[in-house]
């Protein structure tokens, strides 16, 4: 297990690859030109580059659509040629680039917190706006020298000519690495949970908006060095800086360089940068059309080649059999990989080692390792809740008790309001009335990722998982709940964020093992079967170390052999001292192995009590389960 | 008086147009789950056709308006066709659909912008004359009434569409539902077309309306656009009086910052309109239906 997980080592040549191209890229102009003047020009494409690796950090690992980085940009060109243009001995690189930061992620603060209130495209179009409404504005501020902007000639900057152009190519490397550092690390793997699924990143204790918020300023903060690196090698800042006439073209042309080269990607906006930006500069002979052959390619990429060039060039490489990427995440489509390649991982060496595995080790780990849960005796109660939606009593005064280290059984027909108690549970949903306890803390009236943070994970009807990632690194984020690692130790490899790293992959890596999952770590969750989608989202909730789980239908779609592990895992989990809450249609599954079992009818608790009893209550068995309980268990 | 009465007839009819626009994406929204963002765009190509057929060609403004209506709703079927249709067949999450239609909206408007050419800004004939009607001492030009008008007309009658008709029930059905609606034997693809080609209509009528009001200046397509989105939002989503009490709004504000402060702050308004909805109702002033869950 530990070999399995170290040996990512190999996962090294692929940003040493990248750097590699991303240099070659970037050292063109050193083998073709030496004029000063298309020095500059080049030296304000690197500083556009850069935009676009803020916008991918924004976008493609947030997921937040920050088409407002243009006016994010403005905002700190604006701030640092202001700054020295008052103040000419603050013309240093470094001290232009600190406040260049500071006011681009400023900038990103003040537009996110309003927009991310609302979704997706929400911030898109409202950020856009502001891409017209802040350079257009500025243009009229005459302490902003309006539309001629602040010209700065008679500044006389440090760095000129090659070793400003070069040092422009190590800062391009740096925020590519920034990105880097920020996608493979425990804000990377929130913000790729929180893209895939707001529901599911609550599930996890990610709280939504903070999260967004982040991936907005990260973003503006690199944006922001962009408008001081254009501001030093321009010595001008105006309403149509950036190129392509600014405002909203100026952020359709950087999106565009972005989605081209590969949203998501580290080498992507360097390589869409150099691609879209270049071709830009180069179509002078054709510039009233430009925008023709910008807008065509992005519909032509987004219905073509959602992914960009860099997976396609990755892919390219794949079929060439230049594996550079860990071999699990090498190959991303295509039907070949629907199913988990037979030699590895066949149904029979999990049904092997899975059961097995949970049986042996499973409640020694928990028990061993959540001192928490066993201290903590509290029951999860839930008190008289109801809750309508419309004129529908979904949920018509509840009353549960899931008591630590039981599994308890909720069944009734479809639309009995089992998942919808569940989602009340979880703060999915608000209680009209009622209460929902765990020992002394009220859970209801809580936002859903606050409840998973008081120690109560839950698995979805639907699987929700990140498929771009891969099963390791869909059950890390909820390891890493617990190692409460800050940020900024993650990302910048500090002692404690590479411990945690570590400590959660293992943690991770054990909760895959109870479930015979080890052999499908490296593999894209998107690869995997349904059923196997499933036993992972149990593996992620085991890695949670939650006091109770809520588990919604886990055993629909799966194989028996899969069943079988679900089940031996759920008694594992249950022995460990979880409160499990079992929501499930396979009734003779659940009376096999449920302590108690509450029956529910339209919205109403019709039944509580032991299996046994509820075998006895034939009323209850026959009439509302429709099925001779006796002669299902046998 | 005779200022502010002026200037709030001028929002009125411009925030009609937002208002429109903002109907537009409702539609579109409501049947495809896509937001048109390539709609502005749209609206100035409209602007680009009358100015053809009313200044150069000088044909009769009822050919001029079938023109309009036919180009823009002909070029909302490509867009269907080629930037939309087949991404929602794909099925992928995200927002990829917000890309292709803004990349279309930009190949739009720069096609039209080079057919314009670098000629000025012409006045565009209206076709409710120039004789001002008069309301208590002020002069009202027709077509600052048109377009109010028009906006009135289309709003409710979209209203009683998708209330009444037939095809208005199957296009809410479509819109609560797409899955449930296409096992229903809904063909939920000709119902995305036909919101693009309704949407387009009324892009169409929106740009006859406006364009004797802002004259053949064809590069605010875009702006427009998210104009009309400001003026969905701030209705907010579901909601026909919404959109259009929201563009209203929109262009009134922004006439009084115009006429009170310099029109140099005008594009103020929407800014500062959007981030005081979001603080305050961020679901919207107008509100009433919720498409999704957000």
């Amino acid at each position: 297990m530990m070999a399995r997980l170290f040996d990512s080592r190999r996962g090294w040549a692929r940003p040493v690859g990248g750097v590699a191209i991303i240099a070659a890229a970037l050292l063109i102009p050193y083998l073709r030109h030496t004029h000063s003047f298309t020095l500059t020009l080049y030296d304000g494409i690197a500083a556009m580059i850069v935009v676009v690796i803020g916008l991918n950090i924004a976008m493609g690992l947030a997921g937040q659509f920050l088409l407002g980085i243009v006016a994010v940009f403005a905002v700190a060109g604006y701030a640092t040629a202001w700054m020295v243009a008052h103040h000419p001995g603050m013309a240093n690189i470094f001290v232009m680039c600190i406040v260049g930061a500071a006011a681009g992620a400023v900038a990103g603060l003040v537009i996110g917190l309003p927009a991310l209130r609302v979704g997706e495209f929400y911030l898109a179009l409202v950020s856009l706006f502001a891409s017209i409404v802040v350079p257009s504005v500025a243009g009229e501020w005459s302490t902003l020298g309006g539309t001629g902007g602040l010209i700065l000639i008679t500044l006389n900057p440090s760095l000129k000519g090659m070793s400003l152009y070069g040092t422009f190519i190590g800062i391009i490397l740096l925020c590519s690495l920034f990105a880097w550092a920020v996608k493979r690390s425990t804000v990377g793997r929130r913000f790729a949970t929180l893209a895939a699924s707001e529901q599911l990143a609550a599930g996890l204790g990610i709280s939504g908006y903070r999260t967004k918020l982040l991936g907005s300023v990260l973003g503006s903060l690199v944006a922001g060095v962009a408008g001081a690196m254009y501001v030093y090698s321009q010595l001008y800042f105006g309403p149509t800086s950036g190129g392509f006439g600014g405002g909203a073209n100026l952020a359709t042309l950087l999106l565009a360089a972005l989605v081209i080269g590969g949203t998501g990607t580290i080498a992507g906006p360097v390589i869409g940068g150099v691609l879209i930006l270049g071709l830009n500069q180069n179509l002078n002979g054709f510039k009233d059309w430009t925008g023709v052959v910008f807008g065509g390619l992005l519909v032509i990429f987004s219905v073509f080649v959602p992914q960009g060039v860099t997976s396609e060039l990755q892919r390219v490489a794949d079929r060439l059999g230049i594996s550079w990427s860990p071999p699990g995440r090498a190959r991303r489509s295509g039907s070949s990989v629907a199913a988990p390649p037979a030699d590895a991982v066949g149904p029979a060496a999990v049904g092997a080692s899975g059961p097995a595995a949970v049986g042996g080790s499973g409640p020694a780990v928990v028990g061993g390792s959540g001192p928490a849960v066993v201290a903590e005796r509290a029951a999860l109660e839930v008190v008289g809740v109801s809750r309508a939606f419309g004129g529908v009593q979904a949920v018509d005064q509840v009353d549960l008790e899931v008591r630590p280290g039981t599994i308890h059984g909720l069944i009734g027909s479809n639309g009995s309001g089992k998942t919808t108690l569940l989602n009340l549970i979880c703060g999915y949903y608000r209680v009209d009335s009622g209460q929902i306890r765990m020992g002394d803390a009220r859970l209801d009236g809580r936002p859903p990722h606050v409840v998973s943070r008081l120690g109560v994970a839950r698995t979805f009807q639907t699987p929700k998982l990140v498929l771009g990632a891969t099963v390791l690194e869909n059950v890390m984020p909820a390891a890493e709940r617990e190692l409460s690692v800050s940020g900024p130790e993650s990302v910048f490899r500090l002692p404690r964020g590479v411990r945690a790293a570590r400590e959660s992959g293992q943690r991770a890596m054990a909760a895959l093992d109870r479930l015979g999952l080890g052999p499908f770590a490296h593999q894209q969750a998107g690869e995997l079967p349904h059923g196997t989608r499933r036993l992972v989202e149990v593996a992620r909730a085991i890695a949670m170390e939650p006091r109770f789980f809520l588990v919604d239908e886990p055993a629909a779609g799966l194989s028996p052999t899969e069943s079988d592990q679900l089940v031996a895992a759920l008694v594992a989990i249950a022995a460990g001292g979880v409160g499990v809450l079992l929501i499930e249609h396979n009734v003779p599954l659940v009376l096999a192995i449920a302590d108690r079992v509450t029956v529910m009818h339209q919205g109403k608790r019709l039944f509580e009590g032991t299996p046994e009893e509820l075998k006895a209550d034939q009323q209850v068995a026959g009439a509302f389960l429709g099925i001779d309980i006796a002669e299902a268990v046998g | 008086m005779t200022v502010f009465i002026t200037a709030l007839v001028a929002g009125l009819a411009v925030g009609s147009v937002y208002g429109l626009i903002g109907i537009s994406y409702s539609i579109v929204y409501s049947s495809s789950g896509i937001f048109n963002v390539a709609q502005g765009n749209l609206l100035a190509v409209g602007i680009l056709v009358a100015y053809y057929a009313l200044d150069e060609w000088k044909i009769p403004q009822v050919l001029a308006l079938l023109l309009i209506v036919a180009v823009v709703v002909a070029l909302s079927l490509a867009e269907e066709l080629l930037a939309v249709r087949p991404i929602v067949a794909r099925g992928s999450g995200g927002i990829t659909w917000f890309i292709s239609t803004l990349g279309f909206g930009l190949v739009v408007s720069t096609i039209a912008e080079n057919i314009y050419g670098s000629k000025a800004v012409m006045a565009i004939p209206s076709a409710f004359g120039e004789s001002p009607i008069r309301i208590g001492g002020v002069a009202i030009a027709p077509k600052f009434v048109a377009s109010l008008g028009l906006l009135m007309i289309i709003g409710f009658g979209l209203e009683a569409f998708y209330r009444r008709s037939q095809i208005g029930t199957v296009m809410r059905a479509v819109a609560e539902d797409r899955d449930v609606a296409a096992l229903r034997g809904i063909r939920v693809v000709r119902i995305g077309q036909l919101a693009f080609v309704m949407a387009g209509v009324i892009t169409g009528l929106a740009a006859f309306v406006i364009a004797p009001i802002v004259s053949s200046d064809i590069s605010l397509g875009l702006l427009y656009g998210l104009k009309g989105f400001i003026a969905l939002a701030v209705g907010g989503f579901g909601s026909m009086r919404g959109a259009a009490l929201g563009g209203l709004l929109l262009g009134v504000g922004e006439q009084m910052l115009d006429t009170y402060w310099s029109s140099n702050y005008e594009i103020v308004a929407g800014m500062g309109l959007i981030l005081l909805v979001l603080a305050i109702r961020p679901q919207g002033l107008f509100n009433t239906l919720r498409l999704r869950e957000v």
